[in-house]
């Protein structure tokens, strides 16, 4: 067992620069979805009849898909449509579940029926209740969202329900309810902050599953709709094209990859940072 | 223990019967009735629409329709697709094949190279190799299944021509050729299971090797390897095997996703077509069956926790 590698000044330096590699990758992504009709080079819906499917080359950057679309330009505004759609369906999940959990680790009754409700839920593998919701919904970007959002709250709920139960024994809590604090009060003002730490954690891992549930969505046909530029579908139009045209897949997918990556590195750096209890856990 | 499994059942039985209620339920809330939507693009008289409904059971109230539904299935039948008129159960039984194989070569891979490279790491704590399995790992997390099927598709294109990589054939057709098409999807799908099993082996395994007993073991001069399989591995395996089932939900949903680049005929497939053509008989056939899969799935991981730990008495 070597010292100097686990020693915690090493370890430390490791997790702050695995965080900034991270956040820093997000934070050119979201700039380049904002500025994409600034810094794109073409726009993404502009064909160019003559050159399909061309190799990528200086005139397009990352080549051309099969309607003679610019590839990096559609990376650039799918970009946008995938924070977007992450973003929504992640609120949703967090609105829903949040209070869900607080309110089943304060009112210990309901607490029971509440995470049996939530385990029935969980019951579904995650994938599927999306496309299930999809298809009562109909296809599309919001039904998407819906559809995702819907599917995490007993994501939240449970991680939220776990630490909110440690929170509601505390002695501070005891001493809010016997100055007379009203319910709502303590549930925000006292047990909402002190699940925060736990709160960003979960955010963070979970916009990156968002990622993958909305593009996944997106290349089956359920998701976002064609033409509008999403990495899912480029995907699934570059699969009938994946030998003539590789880089119509190779790149919406690094996107995608280094999206996620970049999210988990910051969801695992910050739950080290934040609750040393589960460090190395999943 | 006999109560343990008397309980498991009747929480896995309640699940199911739920489950089955939100199948049902949540077609019936499509804003347009399944009908109308299945004769919009086609067009079609009233008469037939009326025929129809009255065909499929749509007529009677949701009550009824879902106690002919779970009755029937009880006795193997799904009802009939609104598409093909074909017996979704028949589809299924066609189908069910190519997603298991998947699901189950991709678990192997999975649980087999994460827990091995696990325990490599944690065993080899602080050096070079542990400190790449990290990252490693992580990308492992992150990579799409669905976009690595692409690429381990374009790689085979160029690097293993002669490889069949596309055009299903069962497995008890030509079993060498099934498994040359089903290796690609497979590894494809067992990756993220991989690492997030290998972490979890990695966290488990360093967790046990600081346990007292361990210590007990070498000191009454048990021999490495025996400390290492009848104490450290055993006693570290829960929460692996937690890990696998969580990401058995997550290897289900890829399979769908999956064999739509590989184009492989599976229950995935099955789902998606049957969504695009508004088959709804087709879709809550096909998504009860899933779901059932997954909650089996937890009842068998909750008997396994009992026998190797029979501490376990969560209800």
């Amino acid at each position: 067992m070597s010292v100097a590698a686990t020693s915690p000044a090493r370890r430390l330096l490791a997790r702050y620069s695995l965080l900034a590699i991270g956040a820093g990758f997000l934070v050119v992504l979201v700039l380049a979805a904002v500025l994409a009709p600034l810094i794109a080079p073409y726009s993404p819906e502009q064909m160019f009849a003559r050159s399909r499917l061309a190799a990528p080359s200086a005139a397009h950057l990352f080549g051309t898909d099969h309607l003679g679309r610019d590839v990096l330009s559609r990376v650039l505004f799918g970009a946008r449509t995938s924070l977007y759609v992450a973003t929504v369906s992640v609120a949703i999940s967090l609105a829903i579940g949040v209070p869900i959990g607080i309110v089943a680790a304060y009112y210990k009754k309901i607490d029971n029926i509440v995470m049996r409700a939530i385990d029935v839920l969980f019951s579904f593998p995650p994938v599927l209740m999306a496309i299930f919701i999809v298809a009562v919904l109909g296809p599309g970007m919001l039904n998407a969202m819906i559809a995702i959002g819907i599917t995490y709250i007993p994501r939240f709920a449970r991680v939220i329900r776990a630490q909110a139960l440690i929170v509601v024994e505390m002695t501070y809590i005891r001493s809010a309810k016997s100055i007379g604090a009203s319910t709502p009060r303590i549930l925000l003002r006292h047990v909402l902050p002190n699940v925060t730490s736990i709160l960003i954690v979960q955010l963070s891992l979970n916009f990156s599953t968002a990622i993958i549930a909305e593009s996944s969505l997106s290349f089956l046909g359920l998701g976002v709709q064609p033409p509008q530029p999403s990495w899912g579908a480029m995907l699934d139009q570059g699969r009938a094209v994946v030998e003539l045209a590789p880089w119509v897949s190779i790149y919406p997918g690094l996107a995608i990859f280094l999206t996620v990556f970049a999210m988990n590195l910051v969801g695992d750096s910050l739950r080290d940072f934040l609750d040393p209890r589960l460090r190395g856990v999943i | 223990m006999l109560g343990y499994l008397v309980r498991k059942t009747g929480w896995t039985l309640l699940v199911l019967l739920v489950v089955s209620v939100i199948v049902s339920g949540a077609l019936r809330l499509i804003p347009s009735d399944a009908v109308d939507l299945l004769f919009q693009a086609d067009g079609g008289s009233d008469a037939l629409k009326e025929e129809m409904r009255r065909r499929l059971g749509l007529d009677r109230p949701w009550p009824v329709q879902y106690l002919a539904w779970v009755t029937g299935m009880l006795q193997g039948d799904f009802g009939t697709s609104m598409r093909t008129g074909i017996p979704v159960a028949r589809q299924i039984v066609q189908s069910m094949p190519v997603t298991l194989e998947l699901v189950l070569l991709g678990t192997l891979f999975g649980s087999f190279g994460g827990i091995v490279f696990g325990i490599l790491a944690a065993r080899n704590r602080g050096t070079f190799w542990d400190l790449l399995i990290q990252p490693v790992g992580l990308v492992g997390l992150s990579i799409p299944s669905f976009w690595l099927g692409s690429l381990l598709l374009m790689g085979a294109g160029l690097y293993l021509p002669q490889m069949r990589t596309v055009g299903y054939v069962g497995f008890f057709e030509d079993p060498l050729a099934n498994l040359s098409v089903m290796l690609l999807p497979a590894l494809a799908l067992g990756l993220a299971l991989g690492s997030a099993v290998m972490r979890m082996t990695r966290t488990s395994v360093l967790d046990v090797m600081n346990q007292d007993f361990v210590r007990t073991a070498r000191a009454k001069g048990l021999r490495e390897p025996a400390v290492m399989r009848r104490h450290i591995l055993l006693n570290s395996l829960i929460p692996v095997i937690t890990v696998i089932t969580i990401q058995m939900g997550v290897l289900i949903g890829g399979s769908i996703v999956l064999e739509r680049v590989f184009a492989l005929p599976g229950l995935g497939r099955l789902l998606v077509s049957a969504i695009g053509e508004r088959d709804y008989t087709t879709v809550q056939g096909v998504t009860f069956v899933l779901a059932f899969a997954f909650v089996m799935i937890n009842f068998a991981t909750d008997l396994i926790y009992k026998v190797l730990d029979p501490r376990v008495t969560v209800g």
